[in-house]
């Protein structure tokens, strides 16, 4: 492993220089995808960084604790919230990003996205091989039956039932003991993020790795980046020491994701170089529901995710999931107070869960911007539309595990707590726009895509279809925020093919500016 | 410098006025043993300590805000209130129209669940058992 050797002993006042030929920032699937395939160059003499964030994260100090590990894997502990302070979104920093956090679950980009992204030059034809590329190296399976636990089975029994559809997910986990506490990172690394396979790879290769650095902005083919030595990262809330470092590119490559991403642009550029940066934002706004079974479910046991239906994607733009969370991120769900809440926690194995996700179309007015302070700020409606999805999907839910078998179960969106089971053919009465309420319901998100849409047009997009920024000569970006409109899956396969294909344009404009043409060698 | 640290959010009265709140949200709480405690207050403290400036003015706003309206409506603070009273009074913001009540609401009472679900030592209590890693 290569590791740049920060020298603490200049003052944070001093400006230190650092030179390289290629520059990615972020290390989540897209910056961990683009170090990987670049990272041949290196053989050749270029020189890579990659920079990240947050800290390298030590697998066997995860002790798969709830609070701790979502405060040392997540921005905000987990908790960033929208401006209007009725969404909490989830998205990780530290080498391999959110695919740290992440269950696995693999799914590669519909044909219908695809066409409502309308780009010319991204299609299925140029996409499909590269997110074959990535399931094969990510080690995507499907799960054997045997390992698959009762909260997913009921999911998939409840689903058979209505004769509605359902499918397995392919995960991307290898020697994987079904502990799980994938979101709460892997302490086996039996989960096939980027910090498991692609980085790794691309240090082998000489791409140098550089934690805890915050990229302020980017000026002219420099990033101005401050950057904590090592050292001090176990004592990081009292000593705040970090260093100003000026990192010379010739090629930057930003894959900070769909949050910071933007931000670094606009703390760069200003807030209106571009009309539509950090706009278009969607991000599958999400809610989790749970019943309880006179049997024991025992949902902890096994991989967390295992199926997922479609039955209501065209009809009502919702996806259903089967899922797990722990204590706390449960009990926030709930919505209500008292002694009802204490007794359905206290149920927990016998608690079915389910997650609805909700395909949201991309708004102008949904967007990132920053504030005084330079700092991400999430502007996101939940429109009507949202809303209504959101009623449908959670009466679908409803419908599923009371025919999986439970007795009762807590549905937002209703006057009552609890929903018994001989209830189940009012679902239409009892679940009701009427009744779900914004900043009762506890929705969230961790699926962030979109402000920076790729595109033609300067007017409509930020890049092109190869990542590239308008207006920039070498400046690029490769995650997430690329995304026109949401992915209608969960996304990182395609963050990943993306990135590919971003890192396919920066090799070649890299290589024809940069080798001589007669000799063949770099210049 | 220890001495320049800001105090934690739940320390002098604020202690008082939210364990009375936490009581009535999560019954649980009223439960515990001296050690639940503490460790209620330490892990709320942490999660706060990194959150910025202007969301703990405001959650400590927003608990002031639930003693006016019981000096308003019964006279007495919060917590000298019957338990019924408590949670007639939680309700009115937990429900209502006034949208900027309910968010306020949902934070308040994710604290408390904080610190009651986020104890890893009660987990064995609700059926939570994590599979032991090989």
């Amino acid at each position: 492993m290569s590791h740049i050797q920060i020298d603490s002993r200049p003052s944070p006042q001093t400006e230190q220089i650092l030179q390289f030929d290629i520059v990615i920032v972020g290390s989540g699937a897209g910056g961990g995808t683009v170090a990987k395939e670049l990272s041949d160059l290196c053989k050749r003499g270029v020189k890579i960084a990659l920079l990240e964030l947050g800290p390298h994260h030590v697998a066997a100090e995860n002790n798969r604790e709830e609070l701790a590990m979502a405060q040392r894997y997540y921005f905000s502990g987990g908790g960033f919230q929208t401006t209007t302070q009725d969404m909490t979104l989830a998205f990780a920093k530290g080498v391999g990003g959110s695919t740290n956090v992440y269950t696995g679950v693999t799914f590669k980009l519909p044909e219908t996205a695809v066409k409502k992204w309308n780009v010319p030059g991204i299609s299925l034809d140029d996409l499909d091989p590269r997110m074959e590329k990535y399931l094969q190296e990510n080690g995507a399976h499907f799960e054997d039956e045997a390992n698959i636990n009762q909260n997913n089975q009921r999911f998939k029994a409840g689903c058979e039932k209505l004769g509605w559809h359902v499918d397995q997910f392919a995960i991307n986990t290898r020697n994987c003991a079904g502990l799980g506490t994938c979101n709460l990172g892997c302490p086996r690394s039996a989960k096939q993020g980027t910090a498991v396979v692609q980085i790794p790879k691309a240090e082998q290769n000489g791409v140098q790795v550089i934690p805890n650095c915050r990229v302020e902005r980017i000026d002219g083919n420099d990033i101005l980046a401050t950057i904590t030595p090592q050292e001090n990262i176990s004592a990081i809330s009292t000593d705040q020491t970090h260093h100003s470092y000026r990192i010379k590119a010739k090629k930057i490559i930003l894959c900070a994701g769909a949050v910071n991403t933007p931000a670094i642009l606009m703390r760069s550029f200003g807030k209106t170089f571009n009309p539509v940066i950090g706009r278009y934002l969607t991000c599958h706004p999400a809610l989790i529901m749970a019943a309880e079974h006179p049997d024991k479910v025992d949902g902890t046991q096994g991989p967390p995710k295992n199926y997922y239906s479609e039955q209501f994607v065209k009809s009502d733009r919702f996806l259903l999931e089967s899922c797990m969370y722990f204590p706390f991120s449960f009990s926030r769900n709930l919505v209500g107070f008292g002694t009802q809440v204490d007794e359905f926690i206290s149920r927990y194995p016998y608690l079915q869960m389910t997650i609805a996700l909700v395909l949201d179309d991309a708004h102008h007015e949904n967007r990132i911007s920053i504030n005084k302070q330079g700092e991400a700020q999430v502007h996101y409606k939940l429109d009507k539309k949202i809303q209504s999805s959101f009623v449908k999907a959670i009466r679908a839910s409803a419908k599923l595990m009371f025919t999986a078998g439970a007795n009762r179960l807590h549905a937002p969106g209703s006057k009552q707590f609890f929903i018994h089971q001989h209830e189940a053919d009012q679902l239409e009465q009892l679940i009701t726009e009427k009744y779900f309420k914004l900043g009762q319901a506890s929705i969230a998100s961790a699926h962030l895509m979109g402000g920076c849409k790729m595109g033609e047009s300067p007017k409509h997009s930020v890049t092109n279809s190869w990542g590239k920024v308008h207006g920039q000569a070498n400046l690029y970006v490769a995650d997430g925020s690329l995304f026109p409109s949401c992915s209608e899956v969960n996304p990182y396969l395609t963050i990943m093919a993306l990135a590919d294909r971003v890192a396919e344009g920066v090799r070649n404009d890299f290589l024809s500016k940069f080798t001589d043409q007669r000799t063949g060698t770099l210049l | 410098m220890k001495q320049n640290q800001p105090a934690p959010f739940l320390s002098g009265k604020m202690i008082l006025r939210f364990e009375a709140i936490q009581n009535c949200l999560v019954p649980r709480s009223k439960a515990f043993t001296h050690q639940e405690r503490s460790r209620s207050k330490k892990l709320i403290n942490q999660v706060l300590q990194n959150q910025d400036e202007t969301s703990k003015k405001k959650l400590s706003l927003f608990i002031l805000l639930i003693d006016i309206a019981s000096l308003v409506l019964h006279a007495k603070l919060f917590r000298q209130i019957s338990q019924t009273k408590q949670t007639s009074l939680l309700a009115k913001f937990f429900d209502s129209p006034v949208s900027i009540f309910r968010k306020g609401f949902w934070g308040l009472n994710t604290l408390a669940r904080l610190g009651v679900y986020g104890q890893k030592e009660l987990h064995d209590e609700i059926g939570y058992h994590q599979r032991r890693n090989p």
